[in-house]
């Protein structure tokens, strides 16, 4: 028997003693329908189940969401607890911010105030500036210049100031008086408007009117004391009288009554 | 198998699975009962493999041919049933083939002796008609280990193809 023919054996032999097992065909194939029909309904009901599960826990997440909102955002406790973590979570910075004229007076330099915010705060007041910071003008700081009525200055020549006055009222002098003290000699001229003009030791020393004519920086007597103090800021207390100066003197002082300012007075003080 | 008809199977229809199983169900059959020896375990086998074949023809490469990968995965399984067949019953009580017989019963039979290792490359060469190198392929083992095989399982058989004359 030769090779070929041997390998034929093989074949018939294999395919006779196997052909038992082709008559299981159709009810293997029974079997494996059945089998892939259950599987199939069993991985359906999974799948439904799976969406069920799905859906509640989504369901229950999304309740317990709500109950959070609600108690976070409505209620004081959530609120403040709220607050806490928000405070717990931000970062703390310390500014140092310059403010002018906080002191009050009109000398005062700047100031400088450490101020600790938080972030929010902080760019809060960079978005909008305290009012007190820029809203308010600068009260006007009087110098010497502006120590004078109808342009005669302090500290002119006695004759000078009391010729120049007179011009600028448009009347001579109702009255000159003259007396002596210790400090040297003093001369008081007067007008019919009321304005008084002080020469002491030959320079004019102060002038005082009533005249609504009698400007000192466009201030003047008939005006209230609130405009005086929109330019000036606010004046210090003299006796009888409330004044401003120039540094630390009481240079330009003025009567008030009723809130209206009845004489200004400009001044030298020695 | 075409390529349209396991597409089809992979797209979930049912009618072309179907046609898959008439395809070869008859060889799956025979390899399997030349494999596990027994006619109930080959169709537990086969129903066994087609049900992988179904659950997992995705991992299936549609650039391979078919029909290796599915022999692969009957082939597990008749080693799976054997394995099942050997807990419940001893080696030492399973039937004897020893004497050579008058029909081709007695090759088969003798086969059906033969060493795991060496019954199934000789099932897919003379059953199945596959080449070494395919029967290579579908075993997991080298073309050299394949063929050695082969003929280790024909050496054993001698006495039965000698004596074929008389059958």
């Amino acid at each position: 028997m030769n090779r070929q023919q041997q390998d034929q054996l093989l074949t018939e032999a294999l395919k006779r003693g196997t052909d038992g097992a082709t008559g299981q065909r159709a009810r293997v194939w029974r079997a494996l329908s059945a089998k892939i029909n259950q599987q199939e309904q069993e991985r359906k009901q999974r799948d439904m189940k799976r969406r069920r599960n799905l859906w509640l826990t989504t369901a229950a997440a999304a309740t317990v969401a709500a109950a959070a909102l609600v108690f976070f955002s409505l209620t004081p406790q959530g609120t403040a607890l709220t607050n806490q973590i928000v405070k717990f979570f931000a970062p703390e910075k310390k500014m140092d911010t310059q403010i002018e004229g906080v002191t009050g007076t009109q000398q005062a330099g700047l100031a400088t105030v450490a101020v600790v915010e938080t972030l929010q705060l902080e760019s809060a007041m960079l978005e909008t500036p305290a009012p007190t910071a820029t809203a308010a003008p600068e009260p006007r700081k009087l110098t010497w210049d502006d120590l004078a009525i109808h342009g005669v200055k302090l500290d002119t020549a006695g004759e000078e100031a009391i010729a120049g006055l007179t011009v600028a009222i448009g009347a001579a002098p109702v009255s000159n008086e003259s007396t002596d003290d210790l400090s040297g000699t003093s001369r008081a001229v007067k007008w019919a408007d009321g304005t008084v003009a002080i020469v002491r030791n030959g320079k004019l020393y102060s002038i005082e009117a009533t005249a609504p004519t009698a400007e000192v920086v466009g201030l003047h007597a008939g005006m209230t004391l609130d405009d005086f103090k929109a330019v000036l800021g606010e004046p210090h207390e003299a006796i009888g009288a409330l004044a401003w100066g120039v540094g630390s003197n009481d240079n330009l002082i003025v009567t008030v009554e009723g809130g209206i300012v009845t004489s200004v007075k400009v001044s030298l003080v020695e | 198998m075409d390529k349209l008809t396991i597409q089809r199977i992979r797209q979930g229809d049912s009618q072309a699975f179907a046609r898959l199983y008439g395809e070869l169900a008859e060889p799956a059959l025979r390899f399997a009962a030349a494999i596990v020896g027994s006619d109930g375990l080959a169709a537990d086998a086969v129903q066994d493999a087609f049900l992988r074949v179904y659950r997992n023809i995705g991992r299936f490469d549609p650039a391979k041919p078919f029909e290796p990968w599915f022999y692969r995965i009957l082939l597990n399984e008749c080693r799976r049933a054997l394995r099942w067949r050997k807990r419940l019953v001893p080696v030492e009580s399973m039937p004897e083939q020893t004497a050579p017989q008058d029909d081709h019963r007695a090759l088969y039979e003798a086969i059906g002796t033969l060493e795991l290792t060496l019954r199934e490359p000789l099932v897919l060469r003379y059953l199945m008609g596959y080449q070494d190198r395919e029967a290579a392929e579908i075993l997991g083992v080298s073309l050299t280990t394949a063929k050695g095989r082969v003929k280790r399982a024909r050496e054993k058989l001698r006495v039965f193809l000698e004596e074929g004359d008389a059958i």
